[in-house]
């Protein structure tokens, strides 16, 4: 028994620390491939350059989520537009964004764009945005302190001393319980970018799908075969409340945004208690005072609109852009 | 909790340095340890379950000694009693809601309407294991092949061993009880051979199933813009994929048993160079073709009741075979195009023909003959996993018939832009 423990602890000490020092060293010189899927990272990326170099975000921001990314078009819209929503994105990480650019720079108009989904769970945050470092670990840390606070995670799930440490171990890049799925799964992938050229050129504009038209059925139905309520996530909910905060207290004007939903997707939502929830909560944004605006141009739009179950086409963010665009000279919101 | 998660990488050796260092004193104390660990193994996943766990295993036992009565009347009902609970049980948390659709559909196909009411339950994790360990102990029982096991707690670990509780293999009383009721001592041989399972089994599902699950899937999900290359290249990732996965699991849960002291049934071997479909069928997740075979296939007649019996007998089993897989009409025809393959070679008695010898046998490499015939059959195999992989019929055809018709599309594996979270 003896020979055995010791064979087996030695044995099993220098996989571990073989694996983890090898995958460490690829992680650190080649993070690109091996810190998430290729596309991930250099949209990451090139997103938080764009946000660490200000002179080059126009006047009027958006925050988002791929939908953002996807629906609003900075080409139509204006070219004091910057579309600085990321994909797999939360309100938080759409709050730190906010935060980061007031620092040196003033902003006239924020629009903010988030699938309903994203206001119940943060799915992407250990995936992309914790080993991007997109948030500073004190950012980090903060993040932790309103969810103790309100008993539930970002992804939620319980928080606990072990989810921090394992955060931590996400954030400096130890593989010691992550990375090993994204590290084998990159060890065959082939390097894409299919989307910073996208967005260098249109200002952060991206379109994912690439269909003529889809009916797909959207994440807010997965979501709501286990659960029927719209369960907006308290942490998701304090950040857009700060974010909103921020924008008042900068004198930003704040436009609400919400992304549509292919027909189906509605159809299969409406009548349901998650659609119901999901507009009253929508209309809340009514009654937070003159610099807050609900814009909810359409809740859904036809198939032939949508790239893939989530995201417009060029056809759909076209639409939807300039639909936007002249809703904001109605409304003499535009900034130029 | 998944074998492949951080809590099994902790709960295992704990489990292990208490077994063989705190609770090896009785053999009482190991196996209540084994049951305690099993419950705890089980309940990590959900507690409400486990009450439905410790209540089938309560019942299965009790019904042992009821179908052990000399009463053969007697030990009939409560034979029936057993198949009529564990089947129950599976057909109210697994199938129900299968049956209530296809009953509104039938009704609507005579005009009729029918409202049913679906169950919003989650099926019980190894729930179709279970309730097959009961129902051979039972079986077992009827047929004389063994008494029913006195001690509750000898019988509860037998069912709710932990390392089969979830993907099997699934055991038999005769072979797994009798270790139970022994005491375990630490064999060091059988140690190292369970952590090499282990971490085999670990590699195969984390590395190469898990990876090849990302492509697959994109293929799978979006076949219609793949060419026919991808989706051929697409379908044999499956075929590795769903290999290595569910081999992985069974050889954790083998490895895990050994380093306990205990010898599980083998549950695959080698599948994928099987020179005809009735040797896949040996090969391939043995434990379950097995007790197929014994407890449906045989008692229904087997083949010795002339041809036409044992057509409808073979049917019978693959059928069900392929149900058991999943509530899905898809599983069915899976099970069904495997009959299909399988009933010539038992009408023409050549079902039996590999069964001493193996390939490449005194050989470095197995011979031209024998490479065509593993190609072909891999690649009936592989053909039939199209129908188990896809969610419904008309995709399956879509699938092959994208294949068929050779549409030269954009995109190629593994380079078709991933499908972008929202």
């Amino acid at each position: 028994m003896k020979k055995f423990l010791r064979e087996i602890l030695l044995y099993l000490t220098c996989l571990y620390v073989a694996g983890t020092f090898i995958i460490y060293i690829l992680l650190k010189t080649a993070p690109e491939r091996f810190l998430g899927y290729y596309s991930d990272f250099v949209m990451w990326d090139f997103q938080k350059k764009v946000i660490a170099s200000p002179e080059k975000i126009g006047r009027n921001i958006i925050i988002g989520d791929s939908r953002a990314m996807a629906d609003i078009n900075p080409a139509i819209m204006g070219h004091s537009f910057t579309n600085l929503a990321i994909a797999g994105a939360s309100t938080y990480e759409g709050y730190l964004t906010l935060k980061k650019i007031l620092q040196s720079k003033k902003i006239d108009t924020l629009i903010v764009s988030y699938g309903a989904y994203h206001y119940t769970v943060s799915d992407n945050f250990h995936d992309m945005s914790l080993p991007y470092n997109f948030p500073t670990i004190t950012q980090l840390s903060d993040l932790e302190s309103v969810e103790n606070k309100f008993g539930i995670t970002i992804d939620n799930t319980p928080p606990s001393t072990l989810r921090i440490l394992n955060r931590r171990f996400i954030y400096y890049h130890i593989p010691i319980n992550n990375f090993r799925a994204t590290f084998v799964r990159n060890l065959f992938q082939r390097k894409i970018d299919p989307y910073t050229a996208s967005m260098s050129a249109n200002s952060g504009h991206v379109l994912f799908g690439k269909k003529d038209s889809s009916n797909e059925l959207s994440q807010e139905i997965v979501q709501t075969a286990s659960t029927k309520s719209f369960s907006k996530n308290p942490v998701l909910i304090l950040y857009l409340d700060s974010t909103i905060k921020l924008a008042k207290k900068n004198h930003i004007c704040v436009l609400m945004v919400p992304p549509p939903l292919n027909y189906a997707t509605y159809k299969a939502l409406e009548k349901t208690q998650y659609l119901t929830e999901y507009n009253s909560f929508l209309s809340s944004f009514k009654n937070q005072g003159p610099a807050v605006s609900l814009i909810y141009l359409c809740p859904y739009l036809p198939a032939s609109f949508f790239g893939d179950r989530s995201h417009l086409n060029a056809r759909g963010s076209n639409y939807f852009s300039n639909l936007l665009k002249k809703e904001l000279e109605k409304s003499n919101d535009l900034r130029k | 909790m998944l074998f492949n998660s951080f809590e099994f990488l902790v709960f295992l050796p704990i489990v292990f340095l208490l077994y063989w260092f705190v609770f090896n004193k009785k053999l009482s104390w190991q196996n209540l340890l084994i049951l305690a660990a099993s419950y705890f193994f089980y309940g990590w996943w959900s507690w409400k379950f486990l009450l439905l766990l410790i209540l089938s295993t309560l019942l299965d036992y009790l019904y042992g000694f009821g179908v052990a009565s000399e009463n053969k009347k007697k030990s009939k009902l409560f034979l029936w009693l057993s198949i009529i609970n564990n089947l129950g049980i599976l057909g109210i948390f697994k199938y129900y809601n299968f049956f209530a659709a296809e009953f509104e559909h039938g009704f609507d196909l005579v005009g009729m309407h029918f409202d049913p009411v679906f169950i919003q339950v989650a099926l019980p994790v190894g729930i179709s294991f279970y309730t097959f360990h009961g129902l051979s102990y039972v079986f077992d029982i009827y047929r004389g092949l063994r008494k029913p096991v006195i001690s509750l707690l000898d019988y509860a670990v037998f069912v709710c061993f932990f390392p089969l509780l979830v993907a099997g293999p699934i055991e038999r009383a005769n072979h797994l009880l009798p270790q139970v009721q022994s005491k375990r001592k630490f064999n060091y041989a059988q140690a190292v051979e369970g952590s090499r399972l282990i971490l085999w089994g670990m590699f195969k599902k984390v590395v190469i199933a898990d990876s090849l699950s990302k492509n697959v899937d994109e293929i799978f999900k979006n076949y219609q813009h793949h060419n026919a290359i991808s989706l051929i290249v697409g379908a044999i990732a499956f075929s590795f994929q769903i290999y290595c996965d569910f081999s992985g699991y069974s050889d954790i849960a083998i490895g895990t048993a050994k380093l306990l002291g205990f010898e599980l049934l083998s549950n695959f071997n080698f599948p994928y160079f099987s020179r005809d479909i009735a040797e896949f069928w040996r090969r391939w997740h043995i434990s379950l073709t097995s007790w197929f075979r014994d407890y449906l296939y045989i008692p229904l007649g087997g083949s010795k009741k002339g041809k036409l019996i044992t057509v409808r007998n073979v049917f019978i089993v693959f059928l069900i075979s392929g149900f058991w897989h999943g509530a899905n009409w898809n599983f069915i025809v899976w099970g069904g195009i495997h009959a299909c393959a399988f009933l010539p070679l038992l009408l023409l008695n050549k079902n039996r023909k590999h069964v001493n010898t193996i390939v490449a046998a005194e050989r470095n490499l197995p011979t031209i003959k024998e490479l065509a015939q593993m190609i072909i059959t891999f690649g009936f195999v592989t053909f039939a996993w199209i129908f188990f992989r896809m969610h419904n019929f008309s995709d399956s055809l879509g699938y092959i018939k994208r294949i068929m018709l050779n549409c030269i599309q954009p995109g190629q594996f593994g380079l078709s832009p991933r499908d972008m979270p929202v």
